[in-house]
């Protein structure tokens, strides 16, 4: 066969202009810094009128971030399919830009002098973890609007990671919502499912914004705790979170905990008013049940504590909000362990929540009674089933290996804090709280405060929130990556100096 | 015989008389218990002689008890025969045997009135007694006595044969013994001991099973030696502590266990018997017929001394930085606790309760390392408990293997032990019990606080009876009792964990599906 020139099957250039440099993880923190730009603009615009120096200062920084990022963004090509670990790495290195600029802000604002406690800050905020190491009800306007803002936006990369960046790198053979029903999807491709995603979350914040106005809550409670609602952060505008509000607030909080928890995909046919794939959504009736089983088994559990309370504990629970109305740690043991299971086993996949994730514990259940009827038969042929579709088993696999990852996570936490000074059941319980985005229990407060920890316990904290908010499985990965890549980097490095030596 | 055989028999020039048909209804799970209650009733019967020989407080007690135990257990011997030997049969022959032998066990502690004092109900001296019998025959060494000085010698002689006859396997023995059982023999020491490696020591599995009975009587008596030779110990307190030593219980005739002697010279005899107990029985086999590099050579055995190792270095590093303990007390309370926990035995050398050996007083680091020793455990094949180390290796790899398939989702990528490929199904086993574990441990403690129990020592307690360790954390520590620590049902739940972390998961869970099928088979028909 003859092989024709070149010219002849060459593509037409369409431009002369130099290709643009492409890098999915510049993409990703210059969006980054374009959002937190807006945020913070938002923040000093509306906190002016409290403290002219911090709003001065957001609005500034706002400004300049918000320019920064978009001029970078521009002179940057977009990739449609970059590799898995390109995206994940991209991800997190985002998310760690972020948490050093906000630890800046903090810094530079004067909330705090010192850098443990502003990073701490920023990463829980960033990862909505609900722990803290300030007084927010001394904080000015804009910077409790910030400090919310941090949650908000960390909800909305959450939702990002597991909407639109895991099915793009499992290519569509993730748990989330690939079960239930056919029809037009949330995510037919990256840029319309980070569209939809972005303004079902605007209009949740805005829903939920309106509904705490309405419950009586003033212009800044009910900013802060939609921002911190939608995101399932659980920052609260008071010291003591929910305690001073009453059931109106409560009774919002609790519906928008219940929906913040829920699967953007399971919100978008919601939306479309298709009733028949959210029936047969095995994940959405475990999360239900989950929530209604907890609710009770609290309130028969705690004493003096109804059930609207139990309900309001059992959804901050699951959906990983971290929202208190009183100081639960000083309940019953029993009550602490069933709130735990709840806080481990997390929200569902595709939302602002992390921990396990009901679709990942109820796969795993289902893998374990398999594994126990294979016992006695060793041949039999058992499909696992969610939403009536069967899950494969490389999928299974995956499952099985990230349960194992988060568990070694958890007891890695736990070790770090117990060697920072913190008891036994303290170190395990808090572990598995920040692991799973949650933030308060035994070893802080019900509060989330961090003041009864060491200032080394509060730092070994921030990797594991991180964790947290990538999902495990993603950020080693991400981890993995990065290392070869830096192994790619020296093994060339070290093959340019041998030539070099050579010559 | 009825007719139609009998003509059958008759033209096939076969034996028509009646004594020449196997004898006994066919159940072999009937079977099977009567044999191992009747290797139960001997060890009753021994206690029972050194009980007269000695304090005579429970020997009456402890006659009556080898006469009901050996009395059932040659009954139903004898008035049964092996039936079929499907995989549910097994399971229930096992988990049926083991619950079985733990309640006849419990007799002579009831019998004897170990726990009549302080106004204690029948009920909860039923509960107690359950409770010891099956802490013993699961080699996990909790215990819910605390009156040890006011019982007989014999009586807690038969406590530490408990922990013996566990050690290796009630089922074992009965394998090792009767050829019939040999049909389905190595199913019956695999759903006993169901870990990863069920090794043939032998082409037979009587042999086979044999083999392991015969090095686990000679170990057996190398610590009674070992522990004569050195001061301290009497002749009973060997034959006592060898019994519980080889099995990794961990009972003890005395209330402070191996602190009773303040002795390093003894504490170092016992941890070289608990590292020996700890390892798989097949290395020692073979190191037996001069094959000494085995333990070399097998890297489950490497990973378990390595992760002791570090283990003990950590809880040493925290011992004497973080709490104070003078260099040599860190090494000696350290390495010893961590032996002993790690192989699962639970031996303390505190004495008394605000002694340094109360590894519940120690930093949080150390227990937080001493808590993941009680989840890992040990080997298989060995008397030890725990998930075994062998498994970790494997789901390591596994959630390695997990990441990499993301990065290259189509490449062959075998999970590994050593330098041997594991196969997929059995991936998915381990997989699959450690997903069961973690949700026996989740339920367990939630169980044991609804319960009345404190949250550290549910955790503790529910880990440690799935692992068979013995002590707990906070107030079910090394130097407390569990009846303080645990209310009546509570102490209930943790002997059937026991039972369930001893047989590692299935036998227990699934001994009910073969009655259930026989009732819904005679139901259909």
């Amino acid at each position: 066969m003859t092989k024709r020139p070149k010219s002849e099957t060459a593509l037409p250039r369409l431009s002369q202009e130099r290709a643009r440099p492409s890098s999915y993880a510049r993409l990703a923190v210059t969006d980054g810094i374009v959002a937190l730009g807006v945020i913070a603009a938002f923040s000093g615009l509306a906190g002016a009128f409290d403290d002219s120096g911090d709003a001065l200062f957001l609005g500034g920084f706002g400004v300049v971030a918000t320019t920064f990022g978009v001029a970078a963004h521009r002179r940057l090509d977009r990739r449609l399919r970059p590799a898995p670990g390109r995206v994940l790495s991209g991800l997190a290195l985002s998310w760690l830009i972020l948490v050093v600029i906000g630890m800046g802000i903090y810094l530079a604002t004067g909330t705090t002098d010192r850098v443990d406690n502003a990073l701490v800050e920023s990463a829980a905020g960033f990862s909505t973890t609900s722990v803290t190491t300030l007084d927010p009800s001394t904080l000015p306007v804009p910077m409790q609007l910030f400090r919310a803002g941090t949650q908000w936006l960390g909800g909305l990369i959450g939702i990002i990671v597991g909407v639109v960046a895991l099915p793009l790198v499992f290519r569509g053979s993730m748990l989330t919502g690939a079960a239930i029903g056919s029809g037009e999807r949330l995510n037919p491709n990256a840029t319309i499912a980070q569209q939809r995603v972005s303004k079902i979350y605007l209009v949740f914040t805005l829903l939920m914004f309106g509904g705490y106005v309405a419950s009586g809550l003033g212009a800044l409670d009910s900013i802060v705790h939609a921002f911190t609602t939608v995101s399932t952060g659980g920052f609260s505008s008071h010291a003591d979170s929910f305690v001073g509000f009453g059931s109106g607030a409560r009774t919002v909080a609790v519906v928008g905990m219940t929906v913040a928890g829920s699967s953007y995909f399971v919100i978008w046919w919601a939306l479309r008013g298709r009733i028949a794939p959210l029936w047969r959504s095995t994940e959405l009736r475990v999360y239900v049940g989950l929530l209604a089983a907890g609710s009770v088994l609290v309130a028969l559990s705690a004493d003096g504590v109804g059930l609207g309370e139990a309900a309001f504990m059992a959804t901050s629970a699951l959906s990983t909000t971290g929202y208190a109305i009183g100081d639960w740690t000083l309940l019953d043991d029993s009550v602490l362990m069933l709130l735990l299971i709840l806080i481990g086993t997390g929200s569902m996949s595709g939302s602002a929540g992390g921990g396990l994730r009901v679709a990942r514990a109820w796969t795993l259940v289902g893998f374990a009674r398999r594994e126990l009827r294979r016992q006695l038969d060793p041949h039999s042929v058992a499909v696992i089933k969610q939403g009536g579709a069967a899950i494969g088993e490389p999928v299974l696999e995956r499952t099985t290996g990230y349960q194992i990852a988060h568990l070694g996570l958890s007891g890695l936490a736990a070790f770090l804090l117990a060697a920072a000074d913190v008891d036994v059941v303290g170190a395990i319980y808090t572990g598995i709280s920040v692991l799973s985005t949650h933030g308060p229990g035994v070893g802080t407060d019900a509060f989330g405060n961090l003041e009864p920890l060491s200032p080394l316990a509060r730092l070994f904290l921030t990797p594991f929130m991180l964790a947290g908010r990538l999902t495990i499985l993603p950020l080693l990965l991400a981890v993995s990556f990065a290392f070869r890549v830096e192994k790619g980097a020296i093994r060339r490095a070290r093959r340019i100096i041998t030539r070099a030596i050579r010559r | 015989m009825n007719r139609r055989l009998r003509q059958r028999a008759i033209d096939l020039g076969q034996s028509t008389r009646l004594s020449d048909e196997p004898r006994g209804i066919p159940n072999t799970t009937l079977h099977v218990m009567g044999i191992a209650l009747t290797f139960v009733s001997v060890g009753m019967g021994l206690s029972t002689i050194v009980e007269v020989l000695s304090t005579s407080k429970a020997e009456y007690a402890l006659l009556i008890s080898t006469l009901i135990c050996g009395g059932l257990g040659v009954s139903l011997w004898r008035g049964t025969r092996v039936g079929t030997v499907r995989t549910r049969d097994v399971f229930a022959a096992v988990g049926w045997t083991w619950l079985i032998v733990t309640l006849v066990g419990a007799v002579p502690f009831l019998l004897a009135g170990s726990f009549a004092f302080g106004g204690m109900d029948l009920g909860e001296q039923i509960v107690n007694s359950i409770f010891e019998s099956a802490s013993g025959f699961s080699c996990t060494g909790s215990t819910a006595l605390t009156n040890f000085e006011e019982q007989g010698r014999g009586l807690m002689m038969y406590r530490q044969a408990t922990q013996w006859y566990g050690g290796m396997g009630i089922v074992v023995l009965a394998v090792s013994v009767l050829p019939f059982l040999g049909v389905g023999g190595l199913d019956l020491i695999a759903a006993e001991a169901p870990g990863p490696s069920s090794d043939r020591l032998a082409p037979r599995v009587s042999e086979t099973a044999r083999h392991l009975w015969v090095i686990y009587v000679l170990f057996t008596m190398v610590v009674v030696l070992v522990l004569m030779a050195v001061p301290g110990p009497s002749l009973y307190d060997s034959i006592a502590h060898a019994l519980s030593t080889t099995s990794t219980g961990g009972f003890s005739p005395y209330g402070d266990s191996i602190g009773h002697y303040d002795s390093v010279a003894v504490e170092i005899a016992i941890m070289a018997g608990m590292l020996y107990g700890a390892v798989n029985f097949s290395l020692h086999w073979r190191a037996a017929r001069g094959e000494l590099s085995a333990y070399r050579k097998d890297s489950e055995f490497r990973a378990f001394i390595g992760m002791l190792l570090v283990a003990g270095m950590i809880v040493i590093g925290f011992l004497w930085l973080d709490d104070g303990f003078s260099i040599t007390n860190a090494i000696r309370y350290g390495a010893f606790n961590v032996v002993a926990l790690g192989t699962s035995t639970g031996y303390s050398n505190a004495q008394g309760t605000t002694s340094e050996g109360d590894f519940v007083l120690w930093a949080s680091g150390a227990q937080i390392v001493i808590l993941f020793l009680f989840v890992v455990g040990a080997s298989t094949g060995s008397t030890a408990g725990g998930i075994k180390v062998m498994r970790v290796q494997v789901l390591c790899s596994h959630t390695i293997r997990s990441i990499r398939r993301t990065q290259q989702p189509r490449a062959v990528l075998p999970v590994k032990h050593g330098s041997r490929a594991v196969a997929e199904d059995i991936v998915s086993r381990m997989a699959g019990f450690f997903l069961l574990y973690a949700l026996l441990v989740a339920f367990g403690v939630l169980l044991l606080t609804g319960l009345g129990g404190d949250l550290d020592a549910s955790i503790g307690a529910t880990i440690g009876a799935l692992g068979n360790m013995g002590p707990a954390l906070g107030e079910a520590g090394p130097t407390a009792s569990f009846s303080d620590a645990f209310p009546e049902p509570a102490r209930v739940v943790l002997s059937a964990y026991m039972l369930i972390g001893r047989l590692e998961i299935f036998p227990m869970l699934l001994m009910f599906a073969a009655p259930l099928r026989a009732i819904g088979d005679r139901t259909r028909r």
